[in-house]
């Protein structure tokens, strides 16, 4: 019998074995549970599911089920106030942003990765490439003849700085 | 310290394609050039990203905003001479792109799909992309029967001969002017890869698939003259003088000959410049462009505002319309005319249209740029476009340019 996922319950266990139970209406917006849940035949009668990311730990998987709580709460999930509440749900260390959004590709869940892929797209925008590097801890690993080569297809995008600076 | 040590570190370079590509999507073209480069593996994610066509679904409203092209004011700049691009979407930067040498005086006569439709100085309209400076040949004026190249003692071509009146009388016309008024506006579908041009002063339509080496002039009904073009998926549709929009479908292998009316004729348009502009929910929108001829000395506040009316779903009424939404604002000009879903983060402000220079000024040889502002819908005001240097004395007249993304 299709399990109609809203009147189930998920248990969702990180990496390091940490349980979240979840309601199922906030589950499906994760499409990796609805999809996993839609599969699996098992546990249909007694209404409970259980998912285990192995690659999520307790710490970010708790953020990820608190933002799936807000979002899928309809009476709280309305413009201005929602807005707000994401602005500061995504004001986190660069570290956990990075688990965040891979959190949030991983289990697919389309308005986590709209919000961690903006945050980071604010975080690079207007800043030139040996900046960005310096905000990741990105390493250069092109060698100056390839950096230079690659920059010459969009020279104008460095304006009036020669690339010496950039090095 | 010790803390540090304890937690593993996040390797930001190794970001998944699909991760990455969404990032790269909410940034201008510029911030995308900056992210290409910082390590080899985002540099490829970014060129897989932009080769695989599946993943276009994931495209949110356009991130960045036309840019306003300028005319060169540094001639001696580092990268040559070229055109100055005013961008809003990154902070109201300048941008200076070197032109190629042999375009450096072209004049602009449409952009559209990221390509710029420059006229260079033999005449020939040429599609270039600014920010690749990538080219691609169209046919040669010289290719329609009707136009003969006349050509001085050293073998130059200095003039054209050709007729553009119904009474066939022939003309003669120096580069200049060919170059300035031949062809009103052209225009390019990248779903079937063809141009489109207003020709003959806007007296027929040729079109042309990219590789083609004549022009096609569409049969046009009789006293027939173009206001402005567009494509919107295999059809192009045409405003006509007579206060009709036309279209015609360009989706079969062979050119169409027959025209079909979209919507009732509209009387209200004399004097007044039109538009024809796509809305973001897929409306033909016809925008009217309403001046005050009173006002020319004071030519800042020449543009009034702008009337917009949409087809009705009965395929027949046109709808006056009193705002354009909250999330939509249309960037109206001569050459350009597009609609945007808008996104407050990049400073757009929806119920707007953010409009640049007429033809007007062209045609009396004028200098440009006092018609850049933005109307307010919902107040009908007109406010300067943002920070923007709005200075008289432009010339060629400023254009908006939608920038490709990467290629």
């Amino acid at each position: 019998m299709a399990s109609p996922s809203h009147t189930r319950t998920v248990t969702l266990k990180s990496c390091d074995d940490v349980e979240f139970v979840l309601d199922g209406s906030v589950a499906t917006l994760s499409q990796t549970l609805v999809s996993a849940m839609a599969e699996d035949s098992s546990s249909s009668d007694d209404g409970t599911f259980t998912w285990c990311v192995s690659n999520i730990t307790g710490e970010v998987l708790a953020k990820v089920v608190e933002f799936c709580n807000k979002h899928a709460d309809i009476s709280s999930s309305r413009g201005e106030d929602l807005k707000e509440w994401d602005k500061a749900f995504i004001s986190v260390e660069l570290d956990l942003l990075y688990d965040l959004i891979l959190a949030a590709d991983n289990l697919n869940i389309e308005s986590l990765l709209d919000l961690t892929a903006q945050r980071v797209a604010d975080e690079i925008k207007g800043k030139m490439p040996h900046e960005i590097r310096m905000l990741f801890n990105i390493e250069k690993d092109f060698t100056d003849e390839e950096e230079r080569e690659i920059r010459r297809e969009h020279a104008w995008a460095y304006g009036g700085e020669s690339l010496k600076s950039f090095l | 310290m010790d803390k540090m040590k304890d937690e593993e570190q996040r390797d930001w370079s190794s970001l998944p394609e699909d991760i990455l590509y969404v990032i790269s999507r909410r940034l201008t073209l510029l911030d995308c050039i900056h992210l290409s480069v910082v390590c080899t593996s985002w540099h490829q994610s970014i060129k897989n990203n932009n080769n695989n066509s599946s993943r276009r679904k994931y495209t949110n409203p356009a991130k960045q905003v036309p840019w306003l092209m300028l005319p060169c004011e540094a001639a001696d700049h580092p990268h040559g001479p070229g055109r100055s691009f005013f961008s809003l979407s990154d902070g109201g930067k300048t941008l200076h792109i070197g032109l190629p040498r042999h375009l450096a005086n072209m004049w602009c006569v449409g952009t559209s799909d990221g390509w710029l439709f420059v006229v260079d100085s033999h005449s020939e309209l040429i599609m270039l992309d600014p920010t690749t400076g990538a080219e691609v040949a169209l046919p040669s004026i010289a290719s329609r029967p009707t136009v003969t190249p006349l050509r001085n003692k050293k073998g130059n071509i200095h003039k054209y001969r050709f007729s553009w009146q119904v009474d066939g009388i022939l003309e003669d016309w120096g580069l200049w002017r060919m170059r300035s008024f031949y062809y009103p506006k052209a225009i390019f579908c990248r779903n079937i890869d063809m141009v489109a041009t207003i020709i003959d002063m806007g007296f027929r339509i040729a079109v042309a698939r990219v590789g083609d080496i004549k022009w096609t002039v569409l049969e046009t009904p009789a006293r027939f003259m173009v206001d402005d073009i567009m494509f919107h998926e295999g059809w192009l549709y045409a405003l006509i003088n007579s206060g009709y929009v036309l279209s015609c479908n360009l989706l079969s292998p062979t050119l169409p000959t027959c025209w079909k009316h979209v919507g009732k004729q509209m009387r209200k348009w004399y004097g007044l410049k039109r538009y024809l502009v796509m809305s973001v929910e897929k409306e033909l929108l016809q925008v009217f462009r309403r001046c005050d001829p009173t006002m020319r000395s004071d030519r800042a506040r020449m543009t009034l505002g702008f009337d917009v009316f949409r087809l009705h779903e009965n395929g027949c009424d046109w709808v006056e319309m009193t705002s354009l939404g909250d999330h939509q604002a249309l960037f109206l000009g001569d050459n350009h005319s597009v609609s945007l879903a808008v996104d407050s983060v990049h400073g757009l402000m929806g119920n707007r249209v953010y409009f640049t220079d007429d033809d007007e000024e062209k045609i009396f040889c004028e200098p440009c740029g006092a018609h850049i502002g933005v109307y307010k819908m919902d107040d009908m005001t007109v406010e300067p476009y943002c920070s923007f240097p709005n200075k008289p004395g432009l010339s060629p007249p400023p254009v908006w340019f939608m920038p490709n993304y990467l290629q």
